[in-house]
């Protein structure tokens, strides 16, 4: 299993925290000591750990968000006796991969508008829908998506807790599943006071194949034909290799 | 432990998928199928997406239909030339397949589509199989009647111009016959990820009418050349061959191939066409029954 760490240095004393935010202005400081996950042949997921500092008193989110995509949501109906596909719906803006973790409920942190405009919780997100349906429609469609998006472990069934190792010193965990997608991860850390943010730090994560799996990946996509030809020359000589080695005195 | 497929991009037990390989194999080496009709619907079931999963078995089926096309071929049981017509048809059924896929794919009907091919084919061909597996087995051993046979004499075939002379198979017949045969092998390996041979081999045997020991080796020859074409189109035109996935089944598959080879020998061949049967049957009921259940999720999501 990968395990790294988001740190924001140990090292750096509250005091010394202050002396730089007298200087930036900054009350909240996120820093990424490994900002990449690796997935390599054996990859089986990986534990994502952040830490922070923040220097004001104030509720916190963290927000991991994956590149978008669109998705097509398609609801299945009985037609001439069977289970088929009849309506779908597109939304345009689904992130791969979300996840959250909050200090207090999403409720506390601020109001609704202010949440939507943050992209807070899954009931904030706005996935981008373009067909003309009605409400009910287009909801139940959501509803359905960020379901399937649940149990396959992209999106959060519950936020995860901000844990405060002490008053200013913040870590929250996340885990991200074996079939997580690739690409650039954006991990939001917002700082609230009274339903407003005060400050916010954002961070990147690289997602990618890496070693003798990402090699073939950008084979298989970099020289396609060459590809081909490899995994057929593969299936041909074991498939004769077998046949040499086992049938021979047979016939 | 689970194993991480590049392009896939989703992880995987190697176990279940080495188990899967050798079950397949195993079916190849009693039965003399390819074994596809299994491994493809249970490869989407592992949440295989089923462009890679058709993909990948085309790549797996070059490994098993090369090591039968060199068994025949070293005891003289392929028609190269018979293969040679079967495979234009072929191609243009690989082309077509290939282009439909996608076509289904877009208009998110793959997952409607494909069980209902295979319930179809599946269905039908295991009925046949089994009604004249009993009934010879009934008659004790004599193969030779079947539902099939009254085809071979059917005048329409006879009346198809462009013939052609095929010395090997001591055939006379119209070209089209065996285009078409090979037309809808190369359909087969596209869309649905099966070689196709439990199709082919009756055909080739009471439509074209050739002699029962050439017709496997044949036919292994022309899916061999299929899916290696087959393999080549979806890997460049859909990037949908992944060959760690394919290496797996490979190397359960050859494991198999051994058990079933065993196997066969002590089973009577008239028994075994039975169990073949009745497999079949029940892979067609159990993809045919998510058809008509009320799923639990209504909804499925996919990307664009």
């Amino acid at each position: 299993m990968i395990r790294f760490f988001l740190i924001v240095c140990l090292l750096l004393a509250p005091s010394v925290v202050m002396a730089q935010t007298a200087v930036t202005g900054r009350s909240l400081s996120v820093n990424l000591a490994a900002d990449h996950v690796d997935i390599s042949l054996g990859f089986n997921g990986a534990d994502l750990s952040l830490f922070g500092v923040k220097n004001k008193p104030g509720d916190m989110a963290i927000i991991v968000r994956g590149p978008e995509q669109t998705v097509v949501v398609r609801r299945k109906n009985k037609a001439l006796g069977i289970w088929m596909n009849t309506r779908s719906v597109e939304f345009l803006n689904v992130p791969v991969y979300y996840d959250l973790a909050v200090s207090v409920p999403e409720n506390e942190l601020a109001p609704m508008d202010i949440l939507k405009k943050n992209r807070i919780g899954l009931d904030a997100l706005d996935l981008g829908v373009e067909k003309n349906e009605n409400e009910e429609t287009l909801d139940n469609f959501r509803e359905a998506l960020i379901r399937n998006q649940q149990e396959g472990g992209h999106f959060p069934l519950t936020p995860k807790p901000v844990t405060f190792i002490s008053d200013d010193f913040f870590r929250a965990d996340f885990h991200v599943p074996a079939d997580v997608p690739t690409g650039t991860y954006l991990i939001e850390t917002i700082l609230f006071q009274n339903g407003k943010v005060i400050d916010r730090r954002e961070t990147r994560l690289r997602v990618a194949q890496v070693g003798f799996s990402a090699r073939l990946y950008r084979f298989a996509y970099d020289s396609s034909f060459v590809y081909g030809l490899a995994a057929v020359f593969m299936a041909m000589l074991s498939g004769a290799g077998a046949h040499l080695l086992f049938r021979r005195h047979a016939l | 432990m689970l194993m991480y497929l590049p392009i896939a991009e989703m992880a995987v037990s190697p176990g279940t998928i080495l188990m899967l390989g050798v079950l397949v194999g195993c079916l190849s080496g009693i039965f003399g199928v390819g074994g596809g009709f299994l491994a493809t619907p249970f490869l989407m079931f592992m949440g295989v997406p089923p462009a890679i999963a058709v993909g990948t078995q085309a790549n797996q089926l070059v490994s098993t239909s090369i090591s039968g096309v060199l068994g025949y071929w070293r005891q003289g049981q392929v028609d190269v030339k018979l293969a040679g017509v079967m495979l234009c048809g072929s191609l243009v059924g690989t082309l077509i397949g290939t282009i439909l896929f996608r076509l289904l794919q877009y208009i998110g009907q793959i997952n409607l589509v494909i069980p209902i091919l295979y319930v179809a084919l599946l269905g039908v061909m295991g009925g046949l199989m089994l009604f004249e597996g009993i009934r010879t087995a009934l008659r004790r051993g004599i193969a030779s009647d079947s539902i099939l046979r009254p085809w071979h004499d059917r005048g329409f075939f006879k009346s198809l111009p462009y013939k052609i002379s095929f010395p090997r198979s001591q055939l006379h017949i119209s070209a089209l016959l065996p285009v078409g045969i090979g037309f809808l092998g190369g359909l087969l390996v596209a869309v649905m990820g099966i070689g196709g041979g439990f199709l082919m081999v009756p055909l080739m045997i009471y439509v074209l009418g050739m002699p029962t020991l050439l017709v496997a080796g044949t036919s292994l020859l022309q899916i061999l050349v299929t899916t290696i074409i087959a393999t080549m189109l979806h890997a460049t035109a859909n990037n949908t061959v992944d060959i760690v996935l394919a290496a797996l089944l490979i190397a359960g598959g050859i494991i198999g191939v051994e058990i079933g080879v065993r196997i066969g020998r002590r089973l009577n061949a008239v028994y075994a066409r039975i169990v073949l049967a009745l497999l079949l049957l029940a892979v067609a009921f159990q993809i045919g029954l998510g058809l008509f259940i009320e799923p639990s999720e209504l909804y499925e999501t996919s990307l664009r």
